[in-house]
This record gives structure tokens, C-alpha cells and sequence, in this order.
């Protein structure tokens, strides 16, 4: 069977992330120790030109290459789009705190690259082999990365829970994908959705269940959330930061391919096992963020309720559009990466990651703060933020496709969470700072937090254009 | 339009800049914005009275069908003129009450941040956008709320009010997506032309309580109508102009605004009345029992608001015309009142009507001001407020549209009105002088203006309706109702009931007042009722919310994996049991006949190593016991004809026994970390999990797999490899490159392995 030389053209992004990778493990070795921030630069200045082959594909007809394995579709562009832009914010963040923190920076960029390419794959992968590798390729970069301080106790824990994790997680996820594979003795998503209509029920209900292990673990969805706050509060923040955006979107995407292609016909009610999973994930993660103080560990919670606003949005899919989960992802991303990014300022700057150490900081530093509460009340869903579109989309798809209970749920939620976001907008603004004096920002993360707020300001004002960007982006191929 | 809301909001940001620079007249000049909306807005009453609706829109989100349509009709033009003008009185006032305030370029910041939200509150003609400028003035009320943010009553209040009316605001999305939903658009003037449809709608109930939801909880109604007292921490303007005039008003405009789309209905009805009656009486008993003046007023401003839902939910021409006059009558009267407690406040450094004493010596002109508000409040001529008595009694007068508990509980809840204002608006400038904590002076113009202007309005529109209310009133009752109405204002309508009534109300609001320490003293009980109230349910449910919050993360997120890993395991056990049980039904084998003996003896010595493992006292024989497991699983295979899989196990085990035994020899000795009970648990999950393992291969055995998958291998491995052993024929011909792999990541890892024995040799 020859390659058509067409499918290499549909893969020019991945091949271009790939070469960046190995070209920036030969440059880091000619970079003399204490100027990694060259190694840095040219990582985000080369993921960043590895967007223009991912629109150059944008507006392509959906088809799948590789003997089927993979997929070029509007769907895997925004999600291509979504991990090389965050991983270029999450480089620019942090270089600051990779500086002097730890003597292997540069493999630091090296390994977001890899991971960036991995995340690419995740989001094309139309066979089950391929849905497994890079799903590997991706958890394997981030263990490494998750405890990538390991002189640091908590640095160490956070690797090797998220591994251990992860490793039993994927294990099970393998195992529902043999199921799969013994149903119907293919690996392609398209071919196994035609097989998998006249297959049994109970043997679908056990494949599909084990599958979601393994993907429920990469978004954090109940019950497989709970490495979340260890590795989350252990890990670097930028890492952090990029496992709560990056990571999550990515799982998102093979999600709905698995769901929406592969089970598409299959005899089992994924909608409601999705709802109830997402009325679960949103409603626990609110409860444990809540009380916590630690603004790494908030924001982890946070994050595990938002995985189950957007398992909202892929129950609410019902095989139309999925625009609502789309836009969601895109606010999430900006705003989630840039309340990271002011925890990865304060935490560098004053050395804490409490809440109560914000107190003041309206007047310690007013930018930051103000953009601190722009994230926090996107995050909310208050407008005018990208956030607030967001929860409309979503709750609207909800509405629309009969789940008014859950949205309901997500609306008491909603509630919920606004008390814990405010709380940190009470420190910033409301409460005596503990201490004098401004806080410094570097000029890399400056860009960061300025790319992430303008986004979430944007998407919340003039939302049409990114609208335009999402419906475009929401066609996935089916058959 | 959109100029005017836009140009709010430019001002919010221009309002720091220019208080800097220039910190002593910044009232003065920033009033001027909100006073040349304010005649804007005026000079387009008649064409609006006239029946001419003005829009204006741009697109915002065509695609979901979104625009920032904006629509001037009777209502949003009502509305628009209190917000303007009550704002440019609130901005010369605050300029003088917060002068020198460090802080004062944030207070206008916010307050400018409201005055535009709320503006595009009412002008907007897209739910969506409506909703968009609900929750703004939610946040910017949040921030004014806690501006002295030193006191930690502030902080806690405005968090309170944050998430009542914020949360609400999120409920009332939901309602509005369903209202978008049934309605099929999100245009509140083509709703109104498929009103009949939503009314006849499955969904018309949901959508109605969550809408009513939004709008009780902004407008305070019961049961929550607790947080608007708290929010009296704000700075006094903010209360007048918030918490009184306008934000707390929102409630009631949605209500007026959707009544022709969701109203006249029994439900509706049945709904609103009796919520706006209870609020009504609630609010005026217990602004009785306060003595502090901004208490007294927020408790009586409930009162008022709920006069106005109840009269909505009432729906009728007469009960909406009343609405509209009371809406105008009490934003002019309180709006004053407030000003003049905040002047109270800033002149003698104490607001307890029951310490404070004969002020209209010291402050002639502030008391005139409040004397006039008063009367307007107590609804005595010629002040417009005894206009809005009348047309309230007419309203609930029994017949139709009317009912005599109604009428009941408006002659209460008057009556107690009218003390209220006596003891606001009377009680600290009668009597003698007490001693204050600062001297009290007249106040400064800036804090004069706005309760003389506002006091005097009152008393203006009530001597002149025809020329001033009228017009506005009457376009903007038409606007609710969804007709044009046709009203004669005018102070004397004869010997009516409702001029008894009001004779009544004032007779008996007078005997109240005269013997107000009386039941100050007696209404103790309130107090104790009020330790059962909604505010308290609200404390509790906080309480509540984080301890089980707390609770949860203890019980879910110890920390250990060993937990998590419960949890995992559990859960999987749990649902896919679960999914077994309820549409599998696995076929347990019945004939254990053709069991031989030698297979018992294997199975039972399987079970000894495995718990012996289990039980070992040490390491290596916990390992060698392992090693025996897979020793027997290996007879296992060699019994069932796989002699080339048993000799892949002997292999497997062998090297791993003796992998361990190499590593785990430096290991440190066996310790204890578990009791008896975690033991026990233990065992429990594992015996559930290893039962599900059993249970789903017993599963498989009834599925029909797909056969080509091992045919394909069974029958291709001779022919195209060469060999009898098909799991061989797998590893090194099918996917030799697989096997590649690993081998290489093996080497790796082997590699990796050496050089840390050789670094840790070299280290020591």
C-alpha cells in the first residue's frame, strides 16, 4: 500500500512540531547554562510558527489519511490550535520560574514541544491505537514534567502520584479498548461505529465505561480526579497551568471522536451516562474547592468542576454541532491560563500560593489584581467575560437538547463557585495588605497574562468572531 | 441610546483621572454627565407619551441571534429618567460625603460602572443583553457595597448581597434560555407577540418560577429579602441610589417588562400577589422595630417593593397605574430620606433615631427637606405620595382585581408606613437636643441639594400631576399592560372609600408613631422570630455548605493514593456490577462434575500461595509465595493444552521472583502501617474487584466476540510465518515493529538502570 504524499501535507503541522522538538534538543545543547531562556524563546517562537501550517489546513475538506488512522477535520484544527497557542503562554510563563529553580530548563521547553505534539495527535487520532499512543505519548511528557522539581518533596509526590495514577487509569482504559477491538475486530473509530450497532449491550456498556477511565483520568472527571490538587499544587505552576488547559482540552477532544464517531450508533445511552457523570464531576469538584486556601489547589477544583461543565456540553452534543463545548474550551483556556499565570506571579514574586497572602494586592499591584478578578469572575460565568458566553452556549445547547435538569445543576453550581471566586477577589480588593510594596511582574509573563486577558475580555465583548471561529471549527466527520 | 449607556460607561473609566484631578469639585462636575442624560431622556417624553417607540440596535452575536437591541418605550423611559437623575443628585452628594477620601476615584469608578449597567438594563430590549447588564449592576453593587472594606460587616454584607442577587441573576439565565427556547427568540418586543403561545407552553411554569426567582431575589422579596438591610454597610449614597431608587427596582422592571408575555395568567397571579403582599407587611413591621435610620429605611424600602410586585402580580389597568405612580412617589421620597440620613449621619457622627434629637435648630434646611419627604412617604396631601395611596387602595379595593386580605394587609402595612416615616423623617429633628458625638451643623450645599431637590419633586408632581407624571406614568403603565391607558391624575377624586381609608391609615400610623418606644420595647419578640428568619437560614446554609465542603475533601481527598485508589476501584465496581448484574446476567456454571481431583489440589494450592503472599511475615516470602501463583497458573495453562504460554509464565515468574529478591533484599524490614479494621476493608475491595474480574470473564465467555480476529491469526500464522504458536507468530512476525519498540525501550531503561548503580557506586 503506497502513502499518498497528500497525507503527509495533512500531517505538515505534527511534522513541523516534531522537527521543532529534536532541532531544540540539539540547540540546548550548544546553550550555555544560565541563558536557557534562548531555548525558551526559540520553543515558543517555533510553536508559535507551527500555527501557520495548522490554518494553513483550516477550511480543508474532513477526511481521514493514513489508512484511516487520522483525521484532518475542522474539529482537530481548533484543538491543534488551542494546545500550540497554550503551550507557547505556558513557555512564556515560565521562564521566570524555571530560572534558578532547577538546573534542567531548557529540557523543560523541550518536553512542553513534545507534549505540544502529542496533544496535536490526541486531537486527530481516528483509530484506537493511535488514540492510546498519543494519549501515552502526552501523560508520559507530563509525569516527567508534574515532578519536574525533585528535590522538592511535594515536586516528588506529584510525579509519582500522577504516574501511579495514570498508569492504572490507562491500564483500564487499554483494557475497554480490547473489548472494543474483540466487538468488532477493528481499531478505526469509523469502522468500529458500523460494527458496533448490532453488537451486544452489556458487552458495549462495560467497553464504553472502562474506556472513559482512561480519558476521564486526562480531563479529571469524577472519580478519576483526585491526583488533580496533589499534582496540580506539586507540579510547577506553568505546568500546572498547562495541565488544567492543555491537557483537559485535548481529552476533551478524543472524548467527543470516541463518543460522537464510534459510539454514534452503538446500542448504549452515552448521553445520560455523560450527563449524570457531568452533574457528579461539576457538583463534587465545587464542594472540594470551596474550602480550600490554597489558590494551586482552588484552582484545581475549580478545574474538575469545569470538566464537568464541559462533559455538559458534550452530553448536550446530540450529534449536531458542538459549538457550546467548543466555546467553552476556548474561554476556559484563556481565562484558566491566565489566573495560573497571576499564581504563577504571586507565588514568585511574595513566595506563597495562599489566598490570604492577596490581601491588598488591588493596591500592591492594581494590573494584576484587576485582571485576577477579570479570570475569577469568567470563571464565575458573570459577564461581560469570555466565560459568561461560555456558560450561555453551553446552558443553551443544554436547554435545547432536553437536559434542563442538568443545567439547573450547573446553575446551582454556578452559585457555588461564585463564593469561592469572589473570596479571591475579596482579598485582592477588600482585605488590608499584609504588606507594603509593589509587586514586579517580568516582561515574558507580562505577555502572557496581556495575550490572556485581552482574550477573555474579547470573547466576552465581541464574541461574534470567535463564534464564527467555533462553528467553523465544530464540524467533525462522522462517517 | 447606545451613545448614552456607552458613554456610561466611559465615564467610569475617565471618573479616577478627573477626581484626581480635581479631588474638591469632582461631584459637582461629574453630575453634569448624568444630568444631560437626564434631559435627554426628558425632552423625549411626549413623543414617547405620544405612543412613539424609539430603537436602536447593533449586532452583537448574530449568529445566536443576539443583538444590543435597545427599545424606549413608557417603562425603560420611567426608568431611565429615576436612574439619570436620581444619579446626577447621588454624584453631587457623594462628591461632598466622601470628600477627601482616598478611595473616592474607585467610588465613582463603580458607581459610574452601575448607573451605565443599569441603564442598559432597562433599555435593552434583548433578554440576553438585559441579562448581561443584570449581573453588572450585581458586581459594581458587590464593590459598593464593600467600600469601606475596613469593616469586616462591610465585607461580609457585600458578599451577602453578591450572592443572593448574583446567584439569583444566574437562575434567571436559565429562565430567560427557556423563555428563548419557547419563545424562539430572545426579542422581548416579538416575545410580546407570541405571548399567547408561551403562555400555552409545557414549559411556561419552569419558566416562570425561574424568572420570578431572578426577579424576588434582586427586588429583596421574601424570603430574600434579608440582604438589603445588610447592604445598609454601603457608603449612604449608595444606599439611596442602589438600594433604594434604582437597583433594587430591577426586580419589579423585569416583572412589568415580561408581564405582557407571562402575565394575566392564574399562576402568575397566584405567584406574585401573595409573594409582594407578604414582603409588603414583613418589611413594614420590621422597619417598626429598628432604630437605626438606615435600618429603618431599607426595611421599609422591602415594604414598598413589595407593594410594587404585589400590584404587578395583580395585573389590573387600576393596579398597574398604581404601581407606576408609587414607583415614581417612592424613589423621589426615599431617594430623599436616605440623603437626609446619610447628612444626619455625617453632621452628628450617630444614626440612632432614639439618641438623636431636635436637629431642626442646628439644621433648618435638612429638616424642612425631611419633613416634606415625610409627608410624601406617609401619604398625606398634596405630597405625590398621597396620590399613590389613593390609586393603591383603588386598586385592591374589593370587586374585581381585588380581594379583602389584600385590602387588609395594604391598611396595615400603610399604617405602619406612616409611622416609619415619622420616626425617619420626624423623630431627629423633634423634641430636644441630645448630646452627639460631633456638633451638628447645617449641612454643606452638596449634601443639601440632592434631599431638597428630590423632597421638593414630591411635593411638585403631587401639586401638578397632569403637567409632569402624567404623561410618563400613563405611557409607561401602557408599556406593562400591553395597551394604552388613558389616566387622570389629580389630588382630590371626592368622598371616596379610598379617601377613608387614607384617613384611616393616618389616624392609625399616628397612634403607632406616638407610642413607638412602647413597641420598640414590646417587639422584642421579633427579634427571636427574626433568629428563625431567612437570614438565618441563609447563615445556616452557609455553615452547612462548607462543613459538608470540608467533610467531602476529608473524606475524598486524604491525600493518600491508597484512598483514591478506593475510590477508583469502588466506583468501577460499583457501575460496571452493577451494569452486570442489571442487563448481563452471568451464567454461573452449574456442573462442577468434570472436575478432576488433581485440579482441585492445583486450585486449592493457587488459593494457600495467594494468601499466603497476603500473610507473609516477610518480604521474600511474600515474593516466593507470589512465585508460586504463577507457577500454578503455569500447570493451569500446560493442563489446558498451552504448553508454549506455561513455559512464557515459568520464564516470566522465575525472572521476576528473582528481580525482586535482588531489589527488595536492602529493603527495610516489614512494619505494621494498618489496623485490623483498614485490613479488613482492604480485603473487602479486594475481594470485590477480583470477584468483578471473575464475573466479567465469565461475562465474556457469553459474548459473541468477533471471530475473524483470531482466525485470521490462527489461519495466517502457518502459511505466512512459519509458525505453530500463534502468540509468538504475534510478538515477532505480525507486530515485530511493536515488539521493536519495547525491546528498545527495555535497553533504555536498562541503560538508565546501570548508570544510576554506577553514579550511586561512584557517590559513596
Amino acid at each position: 500500500m503506497p502513502l499518498p504524499i497528500e497525507d503527509l501535507w495533512a500531517v505538515s503541522p505534527e511534522i513541523w512540531l516534531a522537527g521543532l522538538g529534536l532541532l531544540l534538543l540539539v540547540l540546548d545543547l550548544f546553550v550555555p547554562s544560565g541563558r536557557k531562556a534562548i531555548v525558551g524563546w526559540a520553543a515558543a517562537a517555533g510553536l508559535t510558527l507551527g500555527l501557520v501550517p495548522i490554518l494553513g489546513l483550516v477550511g480543508v475538506t474532513p477526511r481521514t489519511v493514513f489508512f484511516g488512522t487520522y483525521v484532518v477535520d475542522g474539529f482537530a484544527i481548533f484543538f491543534k490550535i488551542v494546545a500550540v497557542a497554550s503551550t507557547v503562554l505556558v513557555i512564556l510563563s515560565a521562564m521566570d520560574v524555571l530560572r534558578g529553580q532547577t538546573q534542567f530548563e531548557g529540557e523543560m521547553y523541550i518536553l512542553l514541544t513534545f507534549t505540544a505534539l502529542g496533544l496535536s495527535l490526541m486531537a486527530g487520532s481516528a483509530d484506537l491505537i493511535m488514540v492510546v499512543l498519543s494519549i501515552e505519548f502526552v501523560s508520559l511528557c507530563s509525569y516527567v514534567m508534574a515532578g519536574y522539581f525533585k528535590a522538592d518533596r511535594r515536586g516528588n509526590e506529584a510525579g509519582l502520584k500522577y504516574f501511579l495514577f495514570g498508569a492504572g487509569a490507562s491500564a483500564v482504559m487499554i483494557y475497554g479498548f480490547s473489548i472494543l477491538y474483540g466487538l468488532t475486530g477493528q481499531t478505526s473509530l469509523y469502522a468500529i461505529a458500523s460494527a458496533l450497532s448490532g453488537a451486544p449491550r452489556p458487552a458495549v456498556v462495560v467497553a464504553l465505561v472502562m474506556a472513559l477511565a482512561g480519558i476521564g483520568f486526562k480531563v479529571s472527571m469524577v472519580p478519576f480526579h483526585q491526583w488533580t490538587p496533589d499534582v496540580y499544587e506539586g507540579a510547577p505552576t506553568p505546568v500546572a497551568a498547562f495541565l488544567s488547559v492543555a491537557s483537559k482540552a485535548a481529552g476533551f477532544a478524543v472524548l467527543l471522536r470516541l463518543l460522537a464517531v464510534a459510539f454514534a450508533s452503538a446500542p448504549v445511552d452515552w448521553i445520560t451516562l455523560i450527563a449524570g457523570l457531568s452533574a457528579v464531576t461539576m457538583t463534587v469538584g465545587n464542594l472540594l474547592a470551596l474550602p480550600q486556601r490554597n489558590i494551586k489547589r482552588m484552582l484545581a477544583y475549580s478545574s474538575i468542576s469545569h470538566a464537568g461543565f464541559l462533559l455538559m456540553g458534550v452530553a448536550a452534543y446530540a450529534g449536531e454541532f458542538a459549538q457550546g463545548l467548543l466555546y467553552y474550551i476556548l474561554a476556559y483556556a484563556f481565562t484558566n491560563l491566565g489566573a495560573f499565570f497571576v499564581a504563577v506571579t504571586v507565588g514568585q514574586r511574595l513566595g506563597t500560593d495562599d489566598i490570604p497572602a492577596y490581601a491588598g494586592l488591588g493596591e500592591r499591584a492594581p494590573a494584576l489584581a484587576w485582571l485576577m478578578a477579570l479570570f475569577m469572575l469568567s470563571l464565575t460565568g458573570i459577564p461581560p467575560t469570555a466565560g459568561f458566553v461560555g456558560k450561555f452556549y453551553i446552558f443553551g445547547a443544554a436547554v435545547q437538547n432536553g437536559l434542563i435538569w442538568l443545567a439547573a445543576i450547573g446553575v446551582v453550581n454556578s452559585v457555588i463557585a461564585l463564593y469561592y471566586y469572589v473570596g479571591v477577589i475579596r482579598a485582592m480588593f477588600l482585605m488590608p495588605p499584609a504588606s507594603a510594596g509593589p509587586v514586579g511582574q517580568p516582561a515574558a509573563l507580562q505577555l502572557a497574562l496581556g495575550i490572556t486577558g485581552l482574550g477573555t475580555l474579547a470573547a466576552g465583548l465581541f464574541p461574534q468572531p470567535f463564534v464564527t471561529l467555533v462553528s467553523a471549527a465544530s464540524l467533525l466527520l462522522r462517517f | 441610546m447606545i451613545a448614552a449607556v456607552a458613554s456610561g460607561f466611559a465615564l467610569a473609566l475617565a471618573a479616577p483621572w478627573i477626581v484626581r484631578r480635581a479631588p474638591a469639585h469632582a461631584g459637582w462636575m461629574l453630575a453634569l454627565a448624568p444630568a444631560a442624560m437626564t434631559a435627554y431622556l426628558a425632552a423625549q417624553v411626549p413623543a414617547v407619551a405620544a405612543g412613539s417607540i424609539a430603537t436602536a440596535a447593533t449586532a452583537w452575536i448574530p449568529t445566536l441571534g443576539i443583538a444590543l437591541s435597545f427599545r424606549l418605550d413608557g417603562l425603560s423611559l420611567l426608568f431611565g429618567l429615576l436612574i439619570t437623575g436620581v444619579g446626577a443628585v447621588v454624584t453631587v452628594y457623594a462628591g461632598g460625603y466622601l470628600a477627601g477620601h482616598p478611595q473616592l476615584g474607585r467610588f465613582f469608578a463603580s458607581l459610574f460602572l452601575f448607573m451605565a449597567s443599569m441603564l442598559g438594563l432597562v433599555l435593552a430590549d434583548d433578554l440576553i443583553a438585559m441579562f448581561v447588564f443584570w449581573e453588572l449592576t450585581s458586581v459594581s453593587s458587590y464593590l459598593l457595597i464593600g467600600f469601606d472594606h475596613d469593616r469586616a460587616e462591610a465585607r461580609s454584607a457585600a458578599l451577602q448581597a453578591l450572592l443572593v442577587t448574583a446567584g439569583g441573576g444566574l437562575v434567571l439565565l436559565t429562565g430567560l434560555l427557556l423563555l428563548g427556547q419557547v419563545g424562539g427568540t430572545f426579542a422581548v418586543s416579538a416575545l410580546i407577540a407570541h405571548a399567547e403561545a408561551v403562555r400555552g407552553h409545557v414549559l411556561y411554569l419552569p419558566v416562570l418560577v425561574l424568572i420570578l426567582v431572578g426577579a424576588f431575589t434582586k427586588s429583596a422579596q421574601v424570603p430574600f429579602h434579608f440582604w438589603l438591610p445588610s447592604a445598609m454597610e454601603a457608603p449612604t449614597p449608595v444606599s439611596a441610589y442602589l438600594h433604594s431608587a434604582t437597583m433594587v427596582k430591577a426586580g419589579v422592571y423585569l416583572l412589568a417588562r415580561l408581564a405582557p408575555v407571562l402575565g394575566g395568567t392564574t399562576v402568575w397571579t397566584a405567584l406574585v400577589l401573595p409573594v409582594g403582599a407578604a414582603t409588603m407587611l414583613v418589611g413594614a413591621l420590621l422597619a417598626l422595630r429598628q432604630t437605626d435610620l438606615k435600618r429603618i429605611l431599607a426595611y421599609s424600602t422591602v415594604s414598598a417593593l413589595g407593594a410594587l410586585t404585589a400590584l404587578i402580580g395583580a395585573g389590573t389597568p387600576a393596579a398597574v397605574e398604581a404601581a407606576m405612580v408609587f414607583l415614581l412617589a417612592h424613589a423621589l421620597y426615599k431617594g430623599a430620606l436616605f440623603l437626609v440620613a446619610g447628612a444626619v449621619d455625617h453632621e452628628t457622627g450617630m444614626r440612632d433615631v432614639s439618641r438623636v434629637g431636635g436637629l431642626r435648630r442646628a439644621m433648618p434646611l435638612t429638616a424642612a427637606a425631611a419633613g416634606l419627604a415625610a409627608l410624601s412617604m406617609a401619604g398625606l396631601p398634596p405630597a405625590l405620595g398621597f396620590l399613590a395611596k389613593e390609586l393603591l387602595y383603588e386598586a385592591v379595593w374589593p370587586g374585581p382585581g381585588g380581594a379583602a386580605w389584600a385590602l387588609g394587609v395594604v391598611v396595615v402595612a400603610s399604617a405602619a408606613l406612616v409611622a416609619v416615616a415619622g420616626i425617619a423623617g420626624v423623630e431627629p429633628f423633634a423634641g430636644p437636643a441630645h448630646p452627639t458625638p460631633r456638633t451638628p451643623h447645617e449641612a454643606p450645599p452638596s449634601l443639601l441639594v440632592g434631599p431638597a431637590l428630590l423632597a421638593g419633586l414630591g411635593l411638585a408632581v403631587g401639586l401638578a400631576p397632569v403637567w409632569t407624571a402624567q404623561p410618563l406614568v400613563a405611557s409607561a403603565a401602557g408599556a406593562t399592560l400591553g395597551a394604552p391607558v388613558t389616566l387622570a391624575l389629580k389630588l382630590w377624586h371626592g368622598f371616596t372609600p379610598a379617601l377613608g381609608l387614607s384617613v384611616l391609615t393616618v389616624l392609625a400610623g399616628a397612634t403607632l408613631y406616638a407610642t413607638r418606644s412602647v413597641l420598640r420595647r414590646d417587639a422584642a419578640w421579633l427579634d427571636r422570630a427574626g433568629r428563625l428568619g431567612p437570614a438565618a437560614w441563609y447563615d445556616w446554609a452557609m455553615r452547612a455548605l462548607l462543613a459538608a465542603a470540608r467533610d467531602q475533601t476529608r473524606l475524598l481527598q486524604s491525600g493518600y493514593l491508597r484512598t483514591y485508589l478506593l475510590v477508583v476501584v469502588g466506583t468501577t465496581v460499583a457501575v460496571t456490577g452493577y451494569a452486570l448484574a442489571t442487563r448481563v446476567g452471568v451464567r454461573l456454571p452449574t456442573a462442577l462434575g468434570d472436575v478432576r481431583s488433581y485440579e482441585w489440589v492445583l486450585a486449592a494450592a493457587i488459593l494457600l500461595a495467594a494468601l499466603g503472599a497476603v500473610r507473609a511475615p516477610s518480604r521474600l516470602a511474600a515474593v516466593a509465595a507470589l512465585g508460586a501463583v504463577g507457577y500454578g497458573i503455569a500447570v493451569v495453562f500446560i493442563l489446558y493444552g498451552a504448553p508454549d504460554l506455561a513455559m512464557t509464565q515459568f520464564a516470566v515468574e522465575t525472572l521476576t521472583v528473582i528481580l525482586f529478591v535482588l531489589v527488595l533484599y536492602r529493603m527495610p524490614r516489614f512494619a505494621r502501617y494498618s489496623g485490623t479494621a483498614a485490613r479488613v476493608r482492604d480485603a473487602l475491595v479486594a475481594t470485590a474487584a477480583g470477584g468483578l474480574m471473575t464475573l466479567l470473564l465469565l461475562a465474556a465467555t457469553g459474548f459473541s466476540l468477533e471471530r475473524r480476529v483470531s482466525a485470521y491469526y490462527a489461519e495466517s500464522s502457518v502459511p505466512l510465518a512459519g509458525g505453530r504458536n500463534v502468540v509468538n507468530v504475534i510478538l515477532v512476525d505480525f507486530r515485530a515493529l511493536d515488539t521493536l519498540g519495547e525491546i528498545t525501550v527495555l535497553a533504555i531503561a536498562g541503560v538508565g538502570v546501570y548508570a544510576l548503580m554506577r553514579l550511586r557506586a561512584r557517590t559513596r
